[in-house]
């Protein structure tokens, strides 16, 4: 019924004859789109471009021109026509060195014979980071704890530690460690000497996150856990600590996630983790594919974890 | 230790104690004998020096002179195991300072098991008890952030009793609550009165310090003014700072 009411009116009727005129531009526009990716290509985009804009002005001026839609298809073809053509006179062009550089990046017969060893290798240094982290995090906690510490001659070796440390390459203090070590006799492994030298420096790194985290919870936590009867050593451990390493979880694991990059500079005492078994095989074959193999394998480990801290960043600022 | 408060000694002695925090003289030689059994109402304008005073009771902070005993005990001595003394004296704090990872009960359980040695079960049944004298009982598995000021002041109270102190020490408790729920608090405490219980409040509830305390010591600037029957105090304060105190205080009730 409502029908019958709505077309009654004069203007409602003649509306419903003078539908407005398809612009012939846009069709236009998108005739040479089609063609612009097909038998015409650069003239028919530009061409497609050029009627899509003609024909929007049109369209825009007068009320009784419709194809708005059209001409933006026309417009769009034309653009990824454009941009085809472009990258197809790229390619053409630099045949030679994308020829060279697919060769020197991606050598087929590089990758099947380097990457499984580089994978290898990288469990070396996945297994490097994640020993060296056990003691880092135990060593970190404990300097921390000096640094806090009643008596100030803790403090004062905690702190000249955490500076000199921190004031220094690591590359320096991995090469002044691993030799120091074999000169006071001690020959470690090379990996051993590699963990060593990687606990001393981020354990300072690390005793400053635990040392914020500890100081950041209130200390009437622990003077009601002392007045309790409890000890300072009991009182941090069941009250203070567990509060505190919730708190500096996502920072930690940030700290793990540049540990384990910087587990590639143990190469240079000769660790074969992953960067040196690149290194060699870019030397062997005179060619970057084993290290491109290197950092995929590293980007396939750190993009997650990152995404991994993000989470818990999130969750665990929600828990307070 | 319990045969010597047979013999009449005071359960807390206090011997010219002094206390510092740089230049600034928080206690300036306070003498006071607390007898078991006795509910001390401590009042006084803020920075008297009254929570200093129960600070260094239980050895959160260090006088810089003279001595303080409980039950015989110098707690000042460096040869003292303050952890010993603490397990006698309880106390409560302004900000409740449950322990935020822990339930309820288990803010109750930590310090019997660790301290005590406690077993598990034990400690369980005796804080079930405890949360159960405080109204809590249902709330033993409650993290402290689902409780609101009042509750969790009671798990703080229930805690400190974990302990089975002689001594309770109750440091402005009150102060950082809601109107509506200071009331559940002061019951509480004035239950843990009648039962005997020495305490030590610092309060600003001028009816609590009527109504449960057998003894009221008024402080100002680091000193003991007034000290003697509550009700005798507040209808009839003999130092001038004591009226001043109260007039100001008083035209608020």
């Amino acid at each position: 019924m409502s029908d019958a009411i709505e077309l009654n009116p004069e203007g409602q009727m003649l509306s419903e004859f003078e539908k407005p005129d398809v612009s012939g531009w846009a069709k236009a526009s998108l005739i040479m789109g089609i063609l612009g990716l097909t038998a015409l290509p650069v003239v028919g985009a530009i061409l497609a471009i050029v009627f899509a804009r003609i024909a929007k002005r049109r369209i825009l001026l007068d009320d009784a021109l419709a194809g708005d839609g059209l001409a933006t298809a026309g417009q769009t073809l034309g653009v990824i026509g454009l941009l085809l053509a472009g990258l197809a006179i790229f390619i053409l062009l630099m045949q030679q060195r994308l020829h060279d550089f697919i060769v020197d990046f991606f050598n087929w017969d590089t990758i099947k014979f380097w990457w499984p060893k580089v994978g290898r290798a990288f469990l070396t240094t996945l297994k490097l980071a994640v020993v060296s982290e056990f003691f880092i995090l135990l060593v970190g906690l404990f300097v921390a704890l000096l640094r806090i510490s009643k008596l100030k001659i803790f403090r004062f070796i905690a702190t000249v530690y955490i500076d000199v440390i921190r004031g220094l390459p690591l590359i320096l203090q991995i090469f002044i460690i691993y030799f120091g070590l074999s000169y006071l006799g001690l020959n470690l492994s090379r990996f051993a000497a590699g963990a060593v030298a990687l606990t001393v420096c981020y354990a300072a790194y690390e005793a400053e996150i635990f040392r914020a985290g500890i100081e950041s919870i209130h200390k009437g936590q622990m003077e009601a856990s002392r007045s309790l009867g409890m000890t300072y050593l009991q009182s941090m451990g069941y009250v203070v600590l567990p509060q505190a390493i919730r708190r500096v979880i996502p920072p930690l694991s940030n700290e793990f996630i540049m540990l384990t990059k910087d587990t590639a500079l143990v190469a240079f005492i000769g660790l074969s983790e992953a960067f040196l078994v690149g290194k060699e095989g870019m030397g062997r074959d005179a060619n970057v594919t084993p290290l491109v193999g290197v950092a995929l394998f590293f980007l396939l480990v750190t993009i997650p974890a990152m995404r991994v801290v993000q989470y818990l960043e999130v969750r665990l600022s929600k828990g307070d | 230790m319990k045969t010597s408060l047979d013999s009449g000694e005071p359960m807390i002695r206090i011997v010219d104690l002094h206390k510092k925090f740089g230049d600034f003289v928080a206690l300036a030689g306070i003498d006071l004998d607390v007898q078991p059994k006795q509910v001390v109402v401590v009042v006084g304008p803020s920075g008297s020096g009254k929570s200093t005073m129960l600070r260094c009771i239980n050895g959160l902070e260090q006088a810089t002179r003279g001595n303080i005993y409980i039950e015989g005990i110098d707690v000042t001595h460096r040869a003292t195991d303050i952890n010993k003394v603490r397990e006698k004296v309880g106390m409560v704090f302004q900000s409740f300072n449950l322990f935020p990872h822990l339930t309820a009960l288990r803010n109750v359980t930590l310090a019997p098991i660790k301290v005590k040695k406690m077993s598990q079960d034990e400690a369980n049944a005796k804080a079930l008890v405890l949360l159960d004298k405080v109204g809590l009982k249902e709330k033993a598995d409650a993290f402290p952030a689902h409780l609101s000021g009042g509750q969790q002041q009671r798990v703080a109270i229930a805690r400190a009793l974990a302990m089975d102190p002689d001594v309770m020490l109750f440091d402005e408790v009150t102060s950082a609550l809601d109107p509506e729920l200071v009331s559940e608090v002061l019951d509480t405490m004035k239950e843990l009165a009648h039962e005997g219980m020495t305490m030590l409040v610092v309060t600003h509830e001028m009816g609590f310090a009527k109504e449960v305390g057998t003894r009221l010591i008024f402080m100002d600037e680091g000193v003991v003014v007034e000290d003697g029957d509550p009700t005798q105090i507040f209808n009839d304060p003999q130092h001038p700072r004591t009226q001043d105190f109260f007039s100001k205080i008083l035209s608020h009730m």
